[in-house]
């Protein structure tokens, strides 16, 4: 059974669309088949990460949410090719880039039902172990979903004060969602902080693991989200990290 | 509850005062907010891979007392309410969000 991972925070910014497309990258150098939903409908960025452009012909989440496109239709191989000879694949998920699309989803809606069948369906029909759900900030119907169904819920976080407090607020409704692993993500951690002292103290505050502690980074900053770090730089501390990470939730839900 | 309070007393003050159920189809905001923690638990468990009938019937069991009920009596209102119904494709109880029910018996 394909196994869920929310990568979620509390606030915007965070880092979650660069760690969700990494993870993706991380667990296909292992050989594993993933896919990746932009469930950030209303500002969404993967696919550029994965240097994906989609065509006037090509499908997204919206087209299958507000409308009877398959979802299988709406997946995008965007393997990179540095790791296409091996087994692992990536299958993206995009959402619609275009404004028109994007209103016509705040104004009218769409059951989240079919968010969740989706997931489900896309995970069964390519045979995938993993799906990442790459989420919008906060606490909303489908973020409450992502997070219910998900075997493992990644929360990304700043060392920063609102985001303490925010996250102590989603890790709490996790709670009563019953998710069973969680891990916390502090990202952007500036290069005079102590690393040790802020995974001690982010341990000890939420009671959840601490997945990984990663550095601010001008490479990141270069990088701009116009690739994968774990493929351009893959011995930088930030990919290494994510690559611990990805190792770690291998083991955890695999 | 005191802590001089026997168990049962406690048993029986909660099942005097059940948790109501709420009307209405289901969503997130509501899910998240349900007590007791039994409840929640099945209808996660539904959203997630679904119940096969004995896992029903166990959570069934677990949630029920808190809500005054027995539990078939709370396996037949979350039917009637379009909160669970039968998947037969996954043969699996599944939770069902939003405001699709199954059509409304004719009135009489
Ligand atoms: N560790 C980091 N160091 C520096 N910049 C980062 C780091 N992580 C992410 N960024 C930058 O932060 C911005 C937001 O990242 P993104 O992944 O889109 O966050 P989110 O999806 O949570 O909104 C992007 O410009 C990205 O390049
Ligand atoms: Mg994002």
């Amino acid at each position: 059974m394909t196994r869920i991972l929310s990568v979620h925070s509390f606030r915007g910014g965070t880092g979650k669309s660069n760690l969700s497309a990494n993870l993706a990258a991380a667990f296909a150098a292992k050989g594993l088949r993933v896919g990746v939903f932009d469930t950030d409908l209303a500002s969404p960025g993967i696919h550029v990460l994965f240097g994906f452009t989609a065509g006037p012909d090509s499908h997204t989440l919206n087209d299958h949410l507000q409308g009877s496109i398959p979802i299988e239709k709406c997946s995008h191989d965007v393997t990179p090719a540095s790791l296409a000879g091996g087994k692992g694949r990536i299958y993206l998920v995009p959402a619609a880039m275009d404004g028109d699309r994007i209103a016509r989803l705040l104004r009218e809606g769409y059951e989240v039902e079919r968010l969740n069948d989706a997931l489900f369906s896309l995970g069964q029909s390519q045979h995938l172990d993993l799906l990442i759900v790459d989420t919008h900030p906060g606490i909303n119907e489908e973020t409450l979903l992502s997070t219910a169904i998900s075997d493992c819920l990644v929360m990304v976080m700043r060392p920063d004060q609102q985001d303490y407090l925010g996250t102590a607020v989603a890790i709490e409704v996790a709670q009563r969602l019953m998710v069973p692993e969680a891990r916390l993500v502090v990202n952007k951690l500036p290069a005079h902080f102590d690393a040790e002292q802020v995974r001690a103290r982010v341990a000890q505050s939420y009671g959840i693991p601490v997945g990984a502690i990663l550095p601010l980074s001008d490479d990141l900053l270069t990088i701009a989200s116009g690739s994968l770090a774990l493929v351009d730089v893959p011995s930088h501390p930030w990919s290494a990290g994510v690559t611990q990470l990805a190792a770690d939730l291998a083991d955890a839900l695999l | 509850m005191r802590s001089s309070d026997p168990p049962d007393a406690a048993g029986a003050s909660a099942a005097a005062v059940p948790l109501a159920l709420p009307d209405g189809p289901l969503s997130m905001g509501r899910l998240v907010a349900l007590e007791p923690a039994a409840l929640r638990q099945l209808l996660t468990m539904g959203l997630r891979a679904g119940l096969a009938e004995p896992d029903l019937d166990a959570c069934c069991a677990a949630a029920a007392p808190s809500l005054g009920q027995a539990p078939e009596q709370l396996r037949a209102r979350l039917q009637e309410r379009g909160w669970l119904r039968w998947d037969p494709e996954r043969q699996r109880w599944r939770t069902r969000l939003g405001t699709d029910r199954p059509p409304a018996p004719p009135q009489a």
